[in-house]
């Protein structure tokens, strides 16, 4: 068929299911602008991070989650997106693990000096210290350590489920991007964090990642890091499944893309 | 007025070699100069004026005296100093200013560089042991700077830069102090660690240790200081104990560096490039660093895939080499530029490069940090006092982890 011939019938197909289910059912597409984003972002500094995310990094305004195993490099991606993000905005740390260790945090180049470290007494009142540093927007990265120490004094399910979604609620166009990082259950299968009851993490989070390790990295007998697998499980924005792999080198904690 | 006193630290007997010769409060005494009525007068120019955040940029010794300090919120300086006159600042004026001090000194010494804006390292080599002239030299500069440029300076002589600048500051204005060779250490013994020109990390362990004055470091013993501070804190040593072994580099210097990075495929993400600046000038910041360097311009290059270039620059009211405030200027640079298409390239340039001046780092945190400390404030009191902790590493080589850092309440001094 000529090329005319062809752009014809397309526009007559168009304006055929235009006519029929509204203007808005078949739009062109065009290339998104740099600041056209559908929703702001928080850059993790790391390039390739930043791009499997598709909206240039961590959603403001919204909930996240990074699942992933004792030693996979959840805790180092957090340190270093947090020491990212300190550059430009103030970071809260919500030690509820209270595995919090500086002198790790200083070699992951987090500024000490400008970071509030929050020792909540018990999980419940973690929430609400979350939902209370969330409301305002003073702070760019509130870094929650972790969803699993949730479960040592797990608040009722309709407590936690309301708990959740007071945090949703004072997120909401907020500057502040609200990252829990979470241990996958042993029970529930990949992809799921161990968290408690009611605590539905997997829906109310914007953006979940998946950190593993993926094999050791050695400079001869000694082993100098490793290789961590990031994988997007769930994106409100943007399709799911995306991989980028990060290199860990334990020489003063450096963290890069492929 | 005409300099009128002078005096001399004697220690023992090498001779000064290097004169440092300033014009406290440039911007300050450039607007006293412009408008005569002012004299007398306590004048603050505040930086960017208009702006919520607006800081002080300088003050005169009117408004020093009543509290205000460069650095400090405009909104305080005015409850310190409701009296005082506030101006905008007119960059431009201080920075020919500067410029016309530097072409005058050249013209009557051998060889001069600037270490800053109003800021001037002479050398006086061939003056071994001759401290009266000296003395007389720094002397007829300054009259000649009253004289053509109508301003007032100060000059300290010493074996070195630090110690000199040291000097200048010790004393007031049309006076000149000579710091006779090997009185170094005894002479900046009492000096606060806040005049080092060091990292507010760095600023922050030292006070954190008890270390308040520079005689304390000087006295430690020098591996102890590596240990805890690494090669930054050798240096602070060196500098407490009046040893600074920088030679003087006549001319204004290398006055910029540069740093870029190209995109393949091109860049469609301004996040991403905002990243991308953030590295870029932390890497330049870096360099400067490594130089004792601090930079007073930052220019910035977009390439655009369609050919097209954008181009920003921002002249900073003080030279800088904090990569995270570089990092916001580029930012602030970078966001509201019109890109026509994808990026390919972007360059940094630094600019207007000085040597690090003694300052006293300000005590005063910004508006948004200030807003923080009460919010958080606030929770503390409804979630228990030992809510809210920050920390700090203090051996970070300690075998002990529990023994590498502190944990401290958060509204602990």
């Amino acid at each position: 068929m000529s090329e005319p011939g062809r752009k014809k019938r397309l526009e007559a197909a168009v304006q055929a299911i235009q006519g029929q289910w509204g203007a808005q059912a078949l739009q062109k597409g065009a290339r998104p602008r740099p600041d056209s984003a559908p929703v702001p972002s928080l850059s993790t500094g790391l390039a390739a991070l930043d791009h499997i995310l598709a909206i240039g990094g961590l959603p403001l305004g919204h909930i996240s989650e990074l699942i992933g195993q004792p030693t996979s490099g959840k805790r180092t991606l957090a340190l270093h997106i947090l020491a990212h993000v300190q550059e430009r905005r103030p970071c809260l740390y919500i030690d509820l693990a209270r595995t919090f260790d500086p002198a790790y945090a200083a070699a992951c180049r987090v500024n000490l000096a400008r970071l509030a470290i929050a020792a909540p007494a018990s999980p419940g009142q973690a929430l609400d210290l979350a939902c209370d540093l969330a409301t305002g927007g003073r702070f760019g990265l509130l870094l929650f350590d972790s969803t699993d120490e949730l479960r040592q004094a797990p608040p009722p399910p309709a407590a936690a489920a309301a708990a959740l979604r007071r945090l949703r609620q004072a997120l909401l166009n907020q500057p502040t991007a609200l990252l829990f990082l979470s241990l996958p259950s042993p029970t529930a299968g990949p992809g799921r964090s161990h968290s408690p009851p009611g605590f539905d993490l997997e829906q109310a989070a914007a953006v979940r990642l998946a950190v593993q390790r993926a094999r050791w990295q050695r400079d001869g007998s000694r082993i100098a890091g490793y290789s961590a697998q990031v994988a997007v499980l769930r994106h409100r924005w943007a399709a799911p499944g995306q991989e980028t792999t990060l290199h860990v080198t334990f020489n003063g904690v450096h963290l890069d893309g492929p | 007025m005409s300099p009128s006193t002078a005096s001399t630290w004697t220690g023992h007997s090498l001779p000064p070699r290097i004169a440092y010769l300033a014009t406290p409060h440039l911007p300050a005494a450039v607007e006293r100069r412009e408008r005569p009525r002012l004299a007398g007068k306590p004048l603050v120019v505040a930086n960017d004026a208009l702006h919520a955040r607006a800081a002080v940029l300088d003050c005169s010794t009117e408004a020093l005296d009543a509290g205000v300090q460069p650095g400090m919120a405009l909104r305080r300086a005015e409850h310190l100093c409701p009296e005082a006159i506030f101006l905008p600042p007119r960059l431009d004026l201080y920075r020919t200013a500067a410029a016309a001090l530097f072409e005058l000194l050249s013209h009557q010494m051998p060889a001069v560089e600037q270490a800053q804006p109003g800021g001037l390292y002479l050398d006086l080599r061939g003056l071994e042991g001759k401290d009266a002239e000296a003395l007389a030299i720094c002397h007829g500069q300054c009259q000649a700077i009253q004289r053509q440029l109508r301003l007032e300076a100060t000059a300290g002589v010493a074996v070195n830069k630090f110690s000199a600048e040291a000097a200048s500051l010790s004393i007031g204005l049309n006076r000149v102090l000579v710091l006779t060779a090997g009185a170094e250490r005894a002479f900046l013994d009492s000096f606060p660690v806040a005049v080092l020109p060091v990292s507010g990390e760095m600023q922050r362990r030292l006070q954190l240790l008890g270390l308040r004055g520079l005689g304390q470091l000087a006295r430690l013993p020098p591996a102890a200081v590596l240990a805890q501070f690494g090669w930054e804190g050798q240096r602070a040593q060196r500098l407490a104990r009046g040893e600074d072994d920088r030679p003087l580099a006549p001319g204004r210097g290398p006055r910029s560096e540069e740093a870029s990075q190209q995109f393949d495929p091109p860049l469609d993400n301004l996040e991403t490039l905002l990243a991308v600046a953030g590295r870029l000038t932390a890497a330049l910041a870096q360099r400067l660093d490594a130089a004792w360097l601090r930079a007073g311009h930052l220019a910035l290059k977009v390439h655009c895939a369609d050919g097209g270039a954008l181009t920003a620059e921002r002249t900073l009211a003080e030279a800088t080499a904090d990569a995270g405030r570089l990092s916001r200027l580029a930012e602030t640079l970078l966001r509201p530029l019109p890109y026509s298409d994808r990026v390919e390239a972007l360059t940094i340039l630094l600019g207007d490069l000085s040597a690090p001046s003694l300052h006293q780092l300000s005590l005063w945190h910004s508006p948004q940090e200030q807003a923080i400390e009460a919010h958080l404030r606030r929770l503390a009191a409804r979630y228990g006092a030992g809510c809210f902790q920050r920390s700090a590493v203090v051996a970070p080589e300690h075998p002990l982890a529990q023994r590498r850092y502190v944990l401290l309440d958060w509204q602990a001094d």
